[in-house]
């Protein structure tokens, strides 16, 4: 059973990411930011690990350093919606450190699952 | 027997003859000394008298000698008269004598001498007369029975003619000499010669008394045998005598004494006369007017009252230098005393004395004087040195003000009260040419200028001015003067390039009286107002952009809230469309729900894109000079600048101009400036930037940078001193700070919105940083048409 780690700020958009990767079989934890998140992957593996980019505790970028540090930037996407900036800013910064993939917010629920049985896929 | 009249002693004969020539003689030594024709009657007469009598008297005792001559014989009657003869001379002796003397002291004459005269010479013709014709007459003449003139009858009665004619004219002579001693002071010359005239005339009265009748009678005419020998004799030195005091006496104005009397008064020296007794007699006005005194104070003063420090009046002497108190002043006299012997027996001092103490006073002046030339004299040439010096000095401020004007950037002309040009500079004579010493015509002359030359206000102005053919000269009949609207005019349409603009001023020399000179200044500021300009642009781009963006930035939040919970809609639709059966009545609505939210998400897009692109579209296609952005953040950065940390900003290229956004690269240079201060706040450090041209000939490829193109660029520096990176800051200075930074604190969205900005511009960037050193951010901005401006 593949596990999947789901980090944003944004409880709803949590809660509407884990029903449908839950729906499709994933078992799914959820993160509202970089800290919590950490005692999260330190704890237990995920194949799959998305997250948000800016968030109030522990951002984004610091999460996708740490995975790198711990070899799992294949295995992570990073989404972002943009700020006061575009998304892309934000999103062309995550590319440069190696993550799997990018995902503009409002996100595009097919692709996104697609893209991550692909990483699972990948990686059994 | 008769009586004898004549002797025929030889020696008599012998005297006579002598007298005879000395009485000759005499008229010619006094005409000698005098001119004859001044003498008076009376002396002549005096002298034929004598004449008379001494050749008469010779003939008489040559012929008619003795006692021998009877009566009524010829012989008789010539010895009678040629007696006389002589008796007519000598019977008017005294009256010619008191007559000189008269003259002589100017006194009046009494006719009744002139009567005696004729009565004598009448009494000597008659008795003359008597004698001959009655010879035995006179001896016979009884008066009461006795016959006076019985014994020696001629002796007796001529004696008593003499008496009654001769005698009392001497004693009056006698009274009138002796009168005038009496009156006149003893120092004057007349009265000592009428004291010797006085005693001669006595004397020589007295001895003719005495031998011609006195002796006779008392020896009862023993062998005598003459009449009046001695006053024959006598009567010589009498004519002498009183010719020569009359000579003395009455010419006293034209005599050395009266020369004597004026040099006296004329003398600025002080003359007193004095007696051996030292009792002052006369005082020269000099003497008066030396002492303060009068002749009356002085008269009979003794001179050792005024004079102290001469101790023997009468001894001749030098005194040098004595001092005297006249009326409380203080007088130094040089004095000397003479002995003046005015005859054998008298003498009078003279003290001779002049006030030495005017002289030393102006010897003192003069020698004052002459201490005092000399000063001038050397004055004088320390003054000329002075002069010297100062036109040196002149000179030199002379030359550096011509050297000063003639160099000025700027155009410089100096005209006087008349408007007449003074000075122009090299600035000012190319370009109207030079006009020194002339005066423009009125109607060029501008109002400012008439103003401050006749009102005395400095006037300052900005004026524009179109040059009418660019290829011709800059003379002022090709400038076309505009005004400040024709000017804006001309910018608005875009034709404002060959537009100058200059900066006048007339400044008036400030000057007693109107009217005054100026002083003429036109600078060109054209320029400087460009630049203002496109500063003043500068600044309003960045205004409106950093509201928009402030728009953009509140915006942006509310989009990225929105979006998520759009996107949470749109997901949870998603998911529900997918456990909905189709059938299911709900599957629609959620299909509508759906549809709602895409709506929205789109409309939200938009309005995104319209903030975004209105942000970007006042960033475009504005060309400028980067320096002066880095000025502005300089500036800026000044006023938040913790104490410790410098900023240089000296090597800016200022030649260097690109295309973009001035707004944005404001933006990255205040963020990159931030966060290196930021840096060095806690240790200090120095802040530089700097801006040039640089040349890529390959693309450049930096760690934790996007790849570079090859191309022109313009380079901007911002290093710091700071703490440095190391690489884990290094990868995380690219995130957005939204998250950790409170907005407003001044680092913005930090160097991620500094990338998108730099992605805006086409520009790139590399990063080099140690740790404990330093970071140096190199931004490379392209240079796209670079002959632009060039």
């Amino acid at each position: 059973m593949s596990t999947i780690l789901i980090i944003d700020d944004d409880a709803q958009l949590n809660l509407m990411l884990k029903s449908a990767f839950e729906l499709k079989g994933y078992t799914v934890d959820t993160a509202c930011n970089g800290i919590q998140a950490k005692s999260l992957y330190q704890k237990s593996s995920y194949d799959v690990i998305i997250t948000d980019i800016i968030m109030p505790e522990g951002d984004g970028f610091e999460v996708i350093l740490d995975l790198r540090r711990m070899g799992m930037s294949d295995r992570t996407i990073a989404i972002s919606g943009g700020g006061r900036t575009s998304a892309e800013d934000y999103l062309v910064t995550a590319q440069h450190f190696n993550v799997a993939a990018v995902f503009n917010k409002p996100l595009d629920l097919p692709l996104l699952r697609n893209k991550v049985d692909e990483i699972i896929k990948a990686h059994s | 027997m008769q009586e004898s009249l004549f002797t025929n002693s030889p020696y008599i004969i012998a005297l006579s003859i002598v007298a005879l020539i000395i009485v000759c003689y005499f008229p010619i030594m006094l005409g000698q000394k005098t001119s004859v024709r001044q003498l008076p009657k009376s002396i002549h007469q005096l002298v034929i008298i004598s004449i008379f009598w001494q050749a008469s008297s010779l003939i008489g005792d040559i012929f008619f000698s003795g006692n021998e001559i009877v009566a009524d014989t010829k012989a008789y009657t010539a010895r009678q008269l040629i007696f006389g003869i002589a008796a007519l001379g000598w019977i008017q002796l005294g009256n010619a004598i008191e007559h000189t003397a008269e003259i002589s002291l100017n006194l009046k004459r009494k006719s009744i001498w002139k009567l005696m005269n004729m009565l004598g010479t009448l009494s000597v013709a008659i008795s003359t007369y008597i004698f001959i014709a009655d010879p035995t007459f006179i001896p016979q003449f009884n008066i009461f029975g006795y016959r006076p003139f019985a014994d020696r009858p001629v002796f007796y009665l001529y004696m008593v003619l003499f008496c009654i004619f001769v005698i009392p004219n001497f004693i009056v002579t006698g009274y009138i000499l002796l009168r005038n001693i009496m009156q006149s002071s003893d120092t004057a010359l007349p009265h000592q010669v009428s004291i010797y005239m006085l005693c001669s005339f006595t004397f020589f009265s007295a001895i003719g008394l005495l031998f011609d009748f006195i002796i006779p009678i008392a020896t009862k005419f023993n062998n005598y045998d003459q009449f009046l020998k001695w006053s024959q004799f006598i009567s010589v030195f009498l004519a002498i005598l009183s010719g020569q005091y009359f000579t003395s006496v009455s010419f006293k104005n034209k005599s050395t004494s009266w020369f004597l009397n004026k040099l006296k008064e004329k003398m600025t020296d002080g003359l007193l006369y004095y007696n051996y007794k030292g009792e002052i007699g006369l005082a020269n006005s000099a003497a008066l007017s030396i002492l303060h005194t009068t002749q009356e104070v002085l008269y009979k003063k003794k001179i050792t009252a005024i004079f102290p420090q001469i101790t023997d009046p009468s001894r001749e002497a030098v005194y040098n230098k004595i001092k005297i108190k006249i009326n409380n002043e203080d007088h130094i006299f040089n004095a000397s005393v003479f002995q003046i012997r005015q005859s054998l027996t008298t003498n009078y001092n003279v003290l001779f004395f002049s006030d030495v103490s005017n002289t030393l006073h102006f010897q003192q002046i003069i020698k004052t004087r002459d201490e005092q030339f000399r000063e001038y004299q050397l004055d004088q040439i320390r003054y000329q040195e002075r002069l010297n010096i100062w036109k040196k000095k002149v000179d030199e401020s002379k030359s550096f003000l011509d050297t000063l004007i003639s160099t000025l950037p700027f155009r410089f002309w100096y005209k006087n009260e008349q408007g007449v040009f003074m000075t122009q500079n090299q600035n000012d004579i190319k370009n109207r040419g030079n006009l020194l010493q002339t005066s423009e015509p009125d109607d060029k002359i501008l109002p400012q200028e008439l103003l401050a030359r006749n009102e005395g206000e400095p006037q300052t102005f900005i004026s524009y001015e179109r040059i009418k053919n660019p290829s011709g000269n800059l003379f002022d009949d090709n400038v076309e003067i505009l005004s400040q609207e024709e000017y804006n005019k001309a910018v608005r349409e875009g034709k404002g390039k060959d537009i100058l603009i200059f900066d006048n001023m007339f400044i008036p020399i400030i000057a007693p009286r109107k009217p005054y000179k100026i002083i003429g200044i036109k600078i060109d500021i054209t320029k400087e107002k460009r630049l203002e300009k496109e500063r003043d642009m500068l600044q309003e781009q960045k205004h409106i952009h950093s509201r928009l963006e402030e728009l953009g930035t509140i915006c942006g939040g509310f989009a990225h809230d929105y979006n998520n919970i759009l996107g949470s809609q749109l997901g949870f639709c998603d998911l529900a469309l997918e456990v909905l059966d189709k059938d299911s009545p709900a599957y629609m609505f959620i299909q509508e729900a759906r549809k709602a939210a895409s709506r929205g998400k789109v409309s939200l897009e938009e309005l995104l894109n319209t903030l975004r692109g209105k942000t970007a579209a006042t960033d475009v296609s504005t060309e400028f000079a980067p320096y002066m952005i880095i000025d502005d953040v300089v500036k800026k950065l000044w006023i938040t600048l913790p104490p410790n940390v410098q900023v240089k900003a000296d090597t800016l290229d200022k030649d260097i101009r690109i295309v973009g956004s001035a707004a944005s690269l404001d933006r990255i240079i205040s963020n990159l400036a931030n966060n290196a201060i930021f840096a060095m706040k806690e240790n200090g450090g120095t802040l530089t930037i700097s801006l040039k041209r640089e040349e890529l000939k390959e693309a450049l490829i930096t760690p934790y940078a996007p790849q570079i193109e090859a191309g022109v660029y313009a380079k901007i520096t911002v290093e710091d001193t700071g703490s440095g990176m190391d690489t884990a800051t290094l990868e995380r200075i690219f995130s957005p700070f939204f998250t950790t930074k409170a907005p407003g604190e001044g680092l913005g969205l930090g160097l991620s919105s500094a990338l998108r900005l730099l992605k805006e511009g086409n520009a790139g960037y590399t990063v080099q940083t140690t740790l404990g050193e330093g970071t140096i951010f190199n931004l490379y901005w392209p240079i796209r048409n670079e002959k632009m401006e060039a």
